[in-house]
């Protein structure tokens, strides 16, 4: 049985009563303690930054050659917090409805409870670094609104929101660097978890650059590694992140929660030939003056400006006259398969719809347009080298998140002793479904305000054996990556770790994207074990080992998502309701809208992992909604 | 669907030689997209560091037809695919392999250069005021995806070699970001002036040119601190009061 470790009494004091009743660590005693923190986005950083504060001895890791590198630069939007400062109504509680609802009913209570509470705290800290949040006229700090919310609670610095707070995270860390507190290691990829007594005391690593396999030990590990939309192969993430340290993780005993939850972005620059080796997002901020639309007629391939009004379907506005283009993520989405699946899909693939602003121009004038979307109209004419100012913008839905990851505890612990994990790795704060801004809430909340009680909770709670990296488990360990790398440059064969992540990539989109059923699932469960079998007998990896290979780093990390495209698939498979990003075919009510099954599936799905091409084990946490009540979400 | 010739350097820190590789290429794409079908078809073991694909990460930087630049954000449409597009690595820094190049440099510069440090508090709750024309002042320094493109083409780095004396554009914008900044009351232009060789600077402007943030180093960040040093250090007048005081 999972044990949440949600501690009792009402939702509002839980976390203050947990904080009092949790153990500390002496000051004095913090520096004989080594924490292992893998992945230096937000979650990584911030919890590096906290620690080191605090005078623990952490190590960081990053796969990049500099820290400000990870992917948490590239969100454009803003950070969500409830200080109520516009005074429109907003308070934790409200932030905390809209988070549960956001998500489907489908998060644990007391998390987001807490996320909303720590919120207030983490807009003065970013504050204090230096972050430039925009101003309002009087000097003080300006929201914005965005999905899912009906109050402006939303923090912004132009577009580039992520790349500020990062950079305020780096520098936090980067001074702990240089208090000797916080010891930085780039261009290092986790590869192996090292379990001491059940306990995760170190991690193997490749150094990038050189091939070195290198081991270091601790007292804890925390996995700040970010998602695992990359196994999709295209994307809105950078290529760079992967899944494989939540993998080797969970192959060592930690849970995978709730893999079916995936979040798909319904405005996205469309797919454009078979070359492609990433997605581009475009803000949802543009849903707010652009009127989405496709031709009524199937095949109609006149160019847009030749449709007239008459022949054009705004099927947004038609299906949900009160939200109309700005519904949820996971509706919009819906939606634009359902009209390109109907042949009415738009440009050279049929695969996109149109995203129009002459309305708007027309009543607001292109100046104001401008004004608002300027660096998004920009990067769009830089990518499909159109001008949207002319003809509509074309659009479709991508990957782009994941709410799912391993499972955790209040403590953001998972199931392996020590092994604690933070921001989008882990599943615990968004249900079936994020909205906007509540990812970089969520990242910061884990490193700066949560991971500092619990961690000291565990490593006061706990007994330690003296564990050096000469111990058996770390001989082991290295081995067995050892072994792995020189069986992947041996293979010799003919296709490319690209060819074979593609096809996973096409398959996992097809059946396990945006809308999934049975008989689909089921394929591409038969598929997945041919796909890694002809992986393993016919993958080609050239390039050295003991220098830098990109070649090699990426085959590992497709070797990875074909194994873990299975659970994916299986867990989709195993919901038969549908709700937020994870959507049955077989679960919809009459009007076509996702169905929950309360009764039924009120729960957190973690698998545990038996062992390679063998079915993982399900165990179950029961959600149970004392605060807020779950209704069906109605967007009409 | 039309064929351009990639001439991409291969080698790694011992030399090597450019070699060329002709590919198919069609509308839309960007050097790297080149570059991986290369990578696919041709030269797997090709080593080319990426990330986003966004023009925010800032790994993709080379040299491409001698200019430095992102391969992720430079059209195939706006090179003359007649002739051979060069794609080499960065020249200011050690090369590791291929089109990869060890910037390791800047970060130890970086941690040199002292650190925030805001005022005290503006109200009883422990927040600040603050216009946003000052906030957008130090949002422009702070658009820096660093890309290193400014060290690579900055002659004092590239050609000069004096990386132990002068810390490079990179590093005046982020002093000017913190010296800037409406909060900062850290003092830096001691620094700028002994350590970080700002005096090197003789303003050509080159780093200013190849900004893919569009950043206007040049004017908006050196000059300002220049000025700034000059006022506190070779100011005659004020030279005299102190020597007076």
């Amino acid at each position: 049985m999972l044990d949440s470790k949600v501690p009792g009494g009402p939702l509002a004091e839980k976390w203050d009563r947990h904080r009092f009743e949790s153990k500390l660590i002496n000051p004095a005693n913090r520096r004989k303690y080594t924490v292992l923190i893998v992945g230096t986005g937000l979650a990584g950083a911030s919890a590096a930054s906290a620690l080191g504060e605090l005078g623990y001895n952490v190590v960081s890791f990053s796969i990049h050659d500099s820290p400000r590198r990870a992917h948490s630069i590239a969100a454009q939007g803003g950070i969500n917090a409830a200080k109520n400062y516009q005074n429109d109504g907003d308070s934790i509680q409200r932030l905390f409805y809209d988070t549960v609802k956001g998500g489907d009913y489908r998060s644990r209570e007391a998390n987001v409870y807490r996320l909303a509470q720590t919120s207030v705290s983490i807009i003065d800290q970013c504050v204090a670094q230096g972050v430039p949040f925009a101003r309002e006229y009087g000097g003080l700090l300006d929201n914005r609104s965005f999905g899912g919310a009906q109050v402006s609670r939303t923090f912004y610095a132009r577009g580039q929101t992520g790349q500020q707070l990062l950079l305020g995270a780096y520098q936090s860390m980067m001074r702990q660097v240089e208090r000797g507190t916080v010891k930085s290691l780039t261009n290092r990829e986790m590869l192996d978890l090292v379990l001491v007594n059940g306990q995760a005391r170190g991690i193997v690593c490749r150094n990038l650059n050189t091939g070195a396999i290198e081991r270091y030990a601790g007292h804890a590990v925390l996995l700040c590694t970010g998602g695992y939309g990359t196994a999709y192969y295209l994307s809105t993430n950078a290529v760079g992140s992967n899944v494989t340290a939540a993998w080797r993780a969970h192959r060592r005993g930690a849970y995978f929660a709730n893999p079916c939850y995936t979040q798909i972005h319904p405005t996205c620059i469309p797919v454009s030939g078979t070359e492609q080796s990433k997605l581009t997002l475009m803000s949802e901020s543009l849903r707010n003056d652009g009127r989405v639309w496709v031709p009524k007629q199937q095949g109609d391939n006149r160019p847009p400006e030749q449709i007239p009004e008459a022949e054009r379907d705004y099927y947004l506005e038609r299906r949900y006259p009160s939200f109309g283009n700005l519904v949820p993520r996971d509706v919009a989405s819906r939606n634009a398969k359902a009209v390109c699946d109907e042949g009415r899909g738009v440009g050279e693939s049929g695969l996109a719809v149109y995203l129009d602003f002459s309305d708007a121009i027309g009543r607001l004038g292109i100046d104001v347009i401008r004004m608002r979307y300027a660096n998004l109209f920009d990067m769009y004419t830089k990518i499909t080298d159109e001008d949207p100012y002319r003809v509509p913008m074309r659009i479709y839905p991508a990957i782009h998140y994941t709410m799912g990851g391993l499972w955790v505890d209040y403590n953001l612990m998972s199931t392996i002793p020590g092994l604690h994990v933070l921001g989008e790795a882990n599943f615990s704060d968004h249900g079936a479904n994020r909205l906007g801004a509540s990812a970089l809430m969520q990242g910061l909340a884990d490193g700066y305000f949560v991971i500092p009680y619990t961690l000291a909770h565990y490593l006061g709670s706990t007994t330690f054996q003296a564990v050096t990296t000469d111990h058996d488990a770390f001989r082991e360990a290295e081995s067995a990556v050892q072994a792995r790398i020189d069986r992947l440059l041996s293979v010799k064969g003919s296709k490319t770790p690209r060819q074979l992540h593609r096809e996973l990539g096409r398959l996992l989109w097809d059946e396990v994207g945006m809308a999934r059923n049975e008989a689909g699932l089921r394929r591409t469960l038969a598929r997945i074990p041919e796909l890694r079998e002809e992986f393993w007998a016919n993958v080609s990896v050239p390039g050295p080992h003991n220098n830098l290979n990109k070649n090699l780093e990426y085959a590992g990390r497709v070797a990875d998502y074909l194994e873990f495209a299975e659970v994916l698939t299986l867990d989709a498979l195993h919901r038969t309701e549908s709700c937020g990003g994870h959507f049955r075919e077989e679960s919809q009510t009459p009007e076509g809208e996702a169905l929950r099954d309360d009764g039924n599936y009120a729960y957190v799905a973690a698998w545990e992992f038996q062992g390679l091409g063998k079915a993982p084990v399900l165990h179950k946490e029961p959600l149970v909604f004392e605060y807020v009540k779950p209704t069906q979400r109605s967007y009409q | 669907m039309a064929t351009a010739t990639f001439r991409i350097w291969r080698g790694d820190s011992g030399g090597g030689a450019f070699r060329d590789y002709p590919t198919e290429v069609s509308e839309g794409m960007v050097v790297l997209d080149a570059v991986h079908r290369v990578q696919a078809e041709q030269a797997g073991d090709l080593a080319v560091r990426w990330n986003c694909k966004a023009g925010k990460c800032g790994s993709c930087s080379a040299e491409i037809n001698g200019k430095p630049r992102l391969m992720c954000m430079t059209r195939l449409d706006t090179l003359n695919l007649g002739e051979p597009v060069t794609v080499e690595p960065l020249k200011a820094f050690p090369q590791i392999r291929d089109l990869v190049t060890d910037v390791s440099w800047n970060y130890e510069v970086k941690k040199k250069i002292k650190r925030f440090k805001p005022r005290p508090p503006d109200a009883a709750d422990g927040t600040w005021r603050m216009q946003q024309a000052e906030v957008d002042r130090v949002q422009e320094f702070r658009k820096c995806i660093e890309c290193y493109l400014c060290q690579d083409v900055c002659h004092i780095l590239r050609d000069h070699h004096l990386h132990d004396a002068f810390i490079g554009p990179r590093f005046l914008l982020y002093n000017a970001a913190l010296e800037m900044h409406p909060l900062d009351n850290e003092d830096r232009l001691q620094s700028l002036k002994d350590r970080e060789g700002i005096g090197y600077c003789n303003i050509t402007g080159c780093c200013t040119k190849v900004c893919p943030e569009h950043i206007t180093i040049t004017e908006n960040a050196i000059i300002p601190l220049k000025e700034r040093v000059v006022d506190r250090f070779y100011d005659p007048i004020t030279r005299l009061f102190r020597m007076l005081r």
